[in-house]
C-alpha cells in the first residue's frame, strides 16, 4: 500500500507543467524516431542525452524514458504499413502486420498494436510500481560482494545471450570493461592508461563514446543500404471484427507475460520477446498456417511484449542499478549525469524522482495511445521525410551534442574515433551492445571487488561463502558453462543476433 | 576481403592493443595496503583478452562463427568515406573558423550530391542558423562563432 500512497505523490510530481510537457515531447520524439528507419531507441536517446542538460534531473529522465518507450510504439507503423521496420523490434511484426495491410486491414493492425502496447506497457509499469520498491528493500542488504556478483551475472548474460560468437561476445566486454579502467582510479588516484593527456584523466566520457558508437555508426551503416519507404496507404477502421476480440486479447495478454519476464532478465532484449512472442502466438493458434498471410495474433502478440518488456526493463535498473541493454546503459549514464545513483538506494534518498517517474510513464502510455489511435495517420507521413535530407541533420546534431558536453572539440574527435570503432564492429559482429554495458558498469565492478577484498579474510573465497553472492555466482557461472557449450557445439541460435536495443 | 581473412586480421589488432595495454598495466602497482592495487584489474583484463584475441584468431582460421556482414565496396565504400571526411572536415574548420562556417559547409557538402545549389544553400545557412540559436538561447549552450584564425 505504501507504492500506491506513493505513486500518488509521484503523480504530483509528474503532473506539473513543465514534466507535463517534458513528457510530452519525450513520447512524441520516441514517436519519430521510432518511425524514421535507421534511427533506433539507443541512438535516439544518446542523441538526445546533451538537450537535457540544462533541465532538472527529473525532468530529463522523464523526457529520456518518454523517447525509449514511445520508440516501441512508434516502430510499429512502418512495419505496419509500408513493411520497413522502424526499429529493429518491430521486425517481427512486418511478416502479419504488412499482410494485413495488403489485405486492407492496415488500421486494424495498427489499433491492435497501440491497444496491445498500452496495456504492456502499463502492466509492467503497475509491476514496476510493486516489484520495485521490494527488490530494492530486499537488495539495500547487499554488501560488496553481491553487488558484485549480480554485475558479473549481469555482464555475463549480455555476452551470453548477444551475438553469434561467444569469443566475440567476450571480446566486447573486456574491451568495454578496459576502457572503463581509463583515468584516475577511484581507490588510489592513480591516472591509469592516460598517455599524459589532461583529457583523458577524467575518464572517457560515457555520452561521447555512445553516440560516436551507436549514433555515427548507425549513420554509416544506413549510408550502404539507405530503406526505401514508399507512399503508405490511407489507414482506416482502427478496431478488430467482434470475433477477433477474444483472440486478440488473449494474445496480448500472452505478450505481457513474456515481455515482463524478458524484460528482467539481462541481455534478453526485446527483439527476443517479440521473436518468442511470435513463436508462442503460432504454436497457440488453432490453424498456424494464417501465421504470415495476416493473423491478428501475430501483431497482437510482439507489439505487446516489445512494450511490456521496455517497462519490466526498467525493473533491474531501478532497483539494482543494473542495465539490462545498451539503451537502459544510455539512461543510467544520464541518471549518474544528473547526479542521481540508480541502485537500491534510490527508492530512499530520491523518492520524489522515483515516483515522479514512474508516474510519468502512466501519463506517457497514456499520451501514445491517443497519438496512436486517431492521429496514427499523421506519424505515417513522417516516414516519407527523405533520408537524404535527414542524415546530414542527425549528425549535425551529434556534432553539436557532443561538443556542449563539455565545450571541447576533443571529444567530438573522440566521438567520431567511436563511429568507425562501431562500424567496424558491427561488420566483425562484436557486440557494441556487450562493449557500452560493461564499459558503464567497469568501474563499479572494480571498486566492489576490491571493497569486497579488503573485508575478507579468505581472498576470492567471499564471493562463495556468502550465501546471496555464492547463488548469485554459481547462477552465473552455469550461464557461462552453458554458453561455452552451446558455443562449441555451434548451436547458438538465431535469436542471439546483435541487436541495439 | 572475405569474413575470415577480416577476423584474423582483427584478432591480431585487439592482441597487440591488449599486449601494449598489458605492458602499461604492469607499471601500476599491482598491490596495495589494503588488497589488490590499481594494477590488478587491468593486468588480468588485458592479459584474458590477449587470450581471448588469439581464441578469436583461431576461430577464424578454422572458418568458424564468421560475420555475415560483408563489407562495402565500390560506391557505398566511396559514400561511407565521403561521410567519414565531412565530419572530419567539420572538426578541423570547427577549430579554425568557428561553428558557423563548419556547420554551412559540412551541411552543404552532403546536401550538393542530392539537390540543387541554390537549396543546398539556403538550407544549409537555414539549419545550421537555427541549430546555433537552439543551442544557444534554448539550451545555453554556447557555440564559438570564431576560431583560432579570426
Amino acid at each position: 500500500m505504501d507504492s500506491l500512497l506513493l505513486l500518488l505523490h509521484g503523480f504530483e510530481t509528474a503532473m506539473s507543467w513543465s514534466n507535463l510537457l517534458y513528457c510530452l515531447i519525450g513520447v512524441m520524439l520516441g514517436m519519430v524516431i521510432g518511425v524514421l528507419p535507421g534511427l533506433g531507441p539507443v541512438s535516439g536517446t544518446t542523441l538526445l542525452i546533451p538537450l537535457t542538460f540544462g533541465m532538472e534531473p527529473v525532468s530529463a529522465i522523464i523526457m529520456l524514458s518518454g523517447i525509449f518507450y514511445g520508440s516501441m510504439y512508434g516502430g510499429t507503423i512502418t512495419s505496419v504499413l509500408v513493411n520497413v521496420p522502424g526499429e529493429a523490434a518491430s521486425v517481427i511484426t512486418c511478416i502479419d502486420g504488412y499482410e494485413m495491410t495488403k489485405k486492407g486491414r492496415a488500421g486494424v493492425a495498427l489499433g491492435v498494436s497501440a491497444i496491445g502496447s498500452f496495456i504492456g506497457g502499463i502492466v509492467a509499469v503497475t509491476a514496476l510500481t510493486f516489484v520495485g520498491p521490494v527488490l530494492s528493500k530486499f537488495a539495500l542488504k547487499f554488501g560488496p560482494p553481491e553487488f558484485f556478483a549480480i554485475m558479473l551475472l549481469g555482464m555475463l548474460m549480455i555476452v551470453a545471450l548477444m551475438g553469434k560468437s561467444l569469443v566475440r561476445g567476450l571480446i566486447a566486454a573486456f574491451l568495454g570493461l578496459l576502457l572503463a579502467m581509463v583515468g584516475q582510479d577511484m581507490v588510489t588516484g592513480e591516472f591509469r592508461f592516460t598517455f599524459g593527456s589532461i583529457e583523458l584523466m577524467d575518464g572517457i566520457d560515457f555520452a561521447v563514446m555512445a553516440m560516436g558508437l551507436f549514433g555515427i555508426s548507425e549513420i554509416l551503416l544506413n549510408a550502404e543500404n539507405p530503406a526505401k519507404v514508399t507512399k503508405p496507404e490511407k489507414v482506416k477502421g482502427l478496431l478488430p471484427r467482434r470475433d477477433e476480440w477474444g483472440a486478440t486479447l488473449k494474445s496480448i495478454g500472452r505478450g505481457t507475460g513474456i515481455g515482463m519476464l524478458l524484460g528482467v532478465i539481462p541481455g534478453a532484449n526485446s527483439i527476443i520477446a517479440s521473436t518468442f512472442s511470435y513463436i508462442v502466438e503460432k504454436k497457440a493458434a488453432k490453424d498456424p498456417s494464417r501465421f504470415g498471410k495476416g493473423a491478428i495474433e501475430g501483431v497482437a502478440g510482439p507489439e505487446t511484449a516489445n512494450n511490456a518488456h521496455s517497462g519490466a526493463a526498467l525493473i533491474p535498473l531501478f532497483s539494482l542499478g543494473l542495465p539490462s541493454s545498451p539503451t537502459m546503459a544510455v539512461i543510467l549514464g544520464a541518471f549518474i549525469m544528473h547526479g542521481l545513483t540508480p541502485g537500491p538506494a534510490l527508492f530512499t534518498k530520491n523518492p520524489d524522482f522515483v515516483w515522479g517517474l514512474i508516474a510519468s510513464m502512466f501519463i506517457g502510455n497514456v499520451l501514445l495511445l491517443i497519438m496512436n489511435m486517431p492521429l496514427v495517420g499523421m506519424w505515417a507521413k513522417i516516414a516519407m521525410i527523405p533520408y537524404k535530407l535527414l542524415f546530414p541533420i542527425i549528425l549535425m546534431v551529434i556534432l553539436v551534442g557532443t561538443y556542449s558536453l563539455n565545450g571541447s572539440l576533443w571529444d567530438v574527435g573522440m566521438m567520431l574515433m567511436f563511429g568507425v570503432i562501431g562500424y567496424i564492429m558491427k561488420k566483425l559482429d562484436i557486440p557494441m551492445s556487450a562493449m557500452i554495458v560493461t564499459f558503464i558498469l567497469g568501474s563499479q565492478l572494480e571498486t566492489s571487488m576490491l571493497q569486497s577484498l579488503s573485508i575478507s579474510t579468505e581472498g576470492f573465497l567471499i564471493f562463495f561463502t556468502e550465501p546471496i553472492s555464492a547463488v548469485i555466482m554459481g547462477v552465473a557461472l552455469i550461464i557461462f558453462a552453458i554458453s561455452v557449450y552451446s558455443g562449441v557445439k555451434n548451436k547458438r541460435g538465431n535469436l542471439a543476433d546483435d541487436v541495439e536495443m | 576481403m572475405s569474413n575470415y581473412k577480416s577476423g584474423i586480421w582483427a584478432g591480431a589488432v585487439i592482441f597487440l592493443l591488449a599486449l601494449f595495454l598489458f605492458v602499461l598495466s604492469l607499471q601500476y602497482s599491482y598491490s596495495s595496503a589494503l588488497g589488490p592495487g590499481p594494477g590488478f584489474f587491468p593486468t588480468w583484463l588485458s592479459a584474458i583478452l590477449m587470450a581471448l584475441a588469439i581464441w578469436y584468431m583461431y576461430d577464424s582460421v578454422k572458418g568458424k562463427n564468421a560475420s555475415s556482414e560483408s563489407w562495402p565496396t565500390g560506391r557505398s565504400l566511396k559514400h561511407i568515406l565521403f561521410i567519414v571526411i565531412s565530419l572530419v572536415l567539420f572538426v578541423i574548420i570547427f577549430s579554425l573558423f568557428g561553428f558557423l562556417l563548419a556547420g554551412v559547409i559540412f551541411l552543404a557538402m552532403l546536401f550538393y550530391k542530392e539537390y540543387k545549389w541554390y537549396t543546398t544553400l539556403l538550407m544549409s545557412v537555414g539549419i545550421t542558423v537555427f541549430i546555433y540559436w537552439l543551442f544557444n538561447t534554448i539550451l545555453k549552450v554556447y557555440l564559438p562563432l570564431g576560431g583560432i584564425l579570426f
